[in-house]
């Protein structure tokens, strides 16, 4: 007889939030994989309904306390796009500059003490840090820049409350952000030491055949602007995200998961897609450390997506450096704007991975209909798809271990649940 | 990230020097009833600390991980927040870091430490100071924006007059 085998994992660690793992087998045959999702759903979609279009930023950065940046940037671009709003080139980059520091902040903590700890044998950051105490010491410091920047930039390191739609309520002064440029010449320094010391880890040889998804932008490294592009070559606006990304309830999960076209296959979102499909576009100190290194793309191994994130610190840096030493306060901090009706979407690069949100608004200013698609909940169908790959070559009697193996895989997607689980859909099913 | 009062600002300037702070009292808090006694006692010590040597320093937290940016150079941290407990609101309790037991939970979030994670990382990147005590107070009332009860008002007064009593005859 065939034994029936489970391998739990009941709580995922070193992950943002709530979930847990499955995996059902007999004998060696995997019969089902799932990333359970159980944090209870927070309802922000609903939450936004009847509110006045202005709170949205404050309110929907409130999802998450690691990227809110990118939930601020999604909405007002959204929003804009629904307004009729043209932001400057100064709020623009701006916009940028915060999002660096988002980017930073993110990275440089699972870097150094949520995912390294995998590669070097460790349970946790904390067991890491006696080893290895310089580097755990460069990731708080690097850490701490982020949240720097989004402190002078936002009005506080978690979430932000200075993003406004049509641009800042108020713009930093010149001798605000000038300060910070000493320590930023030293993080971009300290990144490319991260970076050259995670290209020195071990890597499990896996690779899979990726339908990678990232913002592509002609002119720069993606983060508030570009089109919705696949490593298939395949390029949509953002207006037609919903045409070719669905999302649906499963069970096991308070959060949405998502697919791609009529195949509903599952994509991978996050910096190794963003550097597979715009390595060229990286700052000039990320593209030689990624050449030094001998960082070859397309990338098709999600463990070394941790080398992505690397890339990604620095390049952070670089662009958060060049508008710090050239910054002048914009001569106007935010565009006036009229409330109108109308529905407007964006598309923006999260730490995790692109995010879309949708909005509609009536002429009173108030929201009608929200949508958010955090890159968290896109990626779930896509981490159990790599898990049922992954399991067979790591397979033993010794199912702790396993689930080890699979909670590494997992971590490799930095997954934020928290950020995932804000919606819910209520069936009522009514007989009779 | 720290929240620091109007008063503690000063002190985070002056205190942004090298080997200045050498006893560092943090306040965890929030603004939300009991559970603003760490931040109570941090902004009372200040205002009665005001004109005492640069060596003391109060600070207002809302996340333990705020204490990693504020360890270089201090030698003794006073750590103080407000515990869960209604059946013993206002009462202190003192922990000496690392020797008592301290009762740890599983947090729900790892982007998110702990206190005794937060002391613990402390320790194994070199940045613990070598006297660590945590002060408790028992706390029940904790709805948004509220003020904090009696008790705990009382409770946070009278640490404050043994805290102080204990700088000065240091």
């Amino acid at each position: 007889m065939t034994q029936e085998r489970l391998i739990k994992v009941e709580a995922l660690t070193r992950v943002e939030g709530e979930g847990g793992l499955f995996v059902r087998l007999v004998g060696d045959r995997i019969e089902d994989v799932q990333l359970t999702i159980f944090e209870p759903p927070r309802l922000f979609e609903a939450l936004l309904r009847g509110r006045k279009l202005e709170e949205v930023p404050d309110i929907t950065a409130r999802i998450c306390g690691i990227c809110p940046v990118a939930y601020q940037m999604s909405s007002v671009h959204a929003l804009e796009a629904a307004l009729g709003v043209q932001i400057t080139e100064e709020i623009r980059r701006l916009r940028r500059l915060l999002y660096c520091g988002e980017w930073i902040e993110s990275h440089a903590l699972h870097v150094h003490l949520l995912h390294a700890p995998d590669f070097l044998g460790y349970d946790s950051g904390i067991d890491m840090a006696k080893e290895f105490p310089n580097e755990v010491n460069r990731g708080l410091r690097l850490k701490k820049h982020g949240n720097q920047l989004l402190e002078v930039l936002g009005g506080r390191a978690i979430h932000p409350i200075n993003v406004a739609v049509g641009g800042f309520y108020r713009a930093p002064r010149r001798d605000e952000l000038t300060p910070l440029i000493p320590e930023f010449e030293w993080g971009l320094q300290a990144a490319v030491e991260t970076t050259r010391w995670l290209a020195t880890l071990n890597f499990p040889d896996f690779t899979r055949a990726y339908d990678m998804v990232s913002l592509v932008h002609p002119d720069e490294y993606p983060m508030n602007e570009g089109r919705v592009t696949s490593t298939t070559g395949a390029a949509w606006d953002v207006r037609d995200y919903e045409r070719e990304f669905h999302e649906e309830h499963v069970a096991h999960s308070t959060a949405l998961q998502s697919s791609r076209g009529d195949q509903q296959a599952c994509y991978h979102l996050g910096p190794l897609a963003r550097v597979n499909l715009n390595r060229e576009r990286l700052s000039p100190t990320a593209r030689r450390i990624a050449d030094e290194i001998g960082f070859e793309t397309p990338c098709l191994n999600p463990f070394r997506a941790i080398i992505a994130r690397g890339l990604e610190i620095i390049h952070a840096y670089e662009e958060a450096l060049d508008i710090l030493r050239t910054y002048r306060p914009p001569t106007i901090a935010r565009i006036k704007y009229e409330h109108r009706a109308g529905q407007g979407c964006a598309a923006t690069e999260a730490p995790r991975g692109l995010i879309y949100h949708r909005y509609e608004v009536d002429d009173a200013g108030l929201v009608t209909f929200a949508k958010i698609v955090p890159p968290t909940s896109q990626n779930q169908r896509q981490i159990e798809d790599d898990l049922r790959d992954y399991l067979p070559r790591i397979l033993t009697d010794d199912e702790a271990a396993t689930a080890r193996q699979c909670e590494k895989l997992v971590r490799c997607y930095d997954p934020c649940i928290s950020c995932s689980t804000h919606f819910l859909k209520l069936t009522v099913q009514r007989d009779g | 990230m720290a929240e620091n009062l109007s008063v503690d600002r000063s002190l985070r300037d002056r205190n942004s020097g090298h080997g200045v702070t050498r006893l560092l009292f943090v306040g965890l808090g929030s603004p939300h009833g009991d559970d603003q006694a760490g931040w109570l006692v941090a902004s009372k010590l200040q205002q009665r600390l005001a004109g005492q040597p640069e060596t003391l320093a109060c600070r207002l937290a809302k996340s333990p991980s705020d204490l990693l940016d504020w360890l270089d150079d201090v030698t003794h941290l006073i750590v103080c927040d407000c515990c869960e407990s209604p059946t013993q609101l206002g009462k202190l309790r003192l922990w000496h870091w690392p020797a008592d037991r301290f009762v740890r939970t599983r947090s729900s979030s790892s982007h998110q430490l702990g206190l005794p994670d937060v002391l613990d990382l402390a320790t194994n990147i070199g940045r613990l100071p070598p006297r660590v005590e945590i002060w408790a107070i028992g706390g029940g009332r904790f709805a948004p924006e509220t003020e904090p009860s009696a008790l705990v008002r009382e409770a946070c007064q009278r640490l404050v007059l043994q805290l102080s009593e204990g700088f000065a005859r240091a």
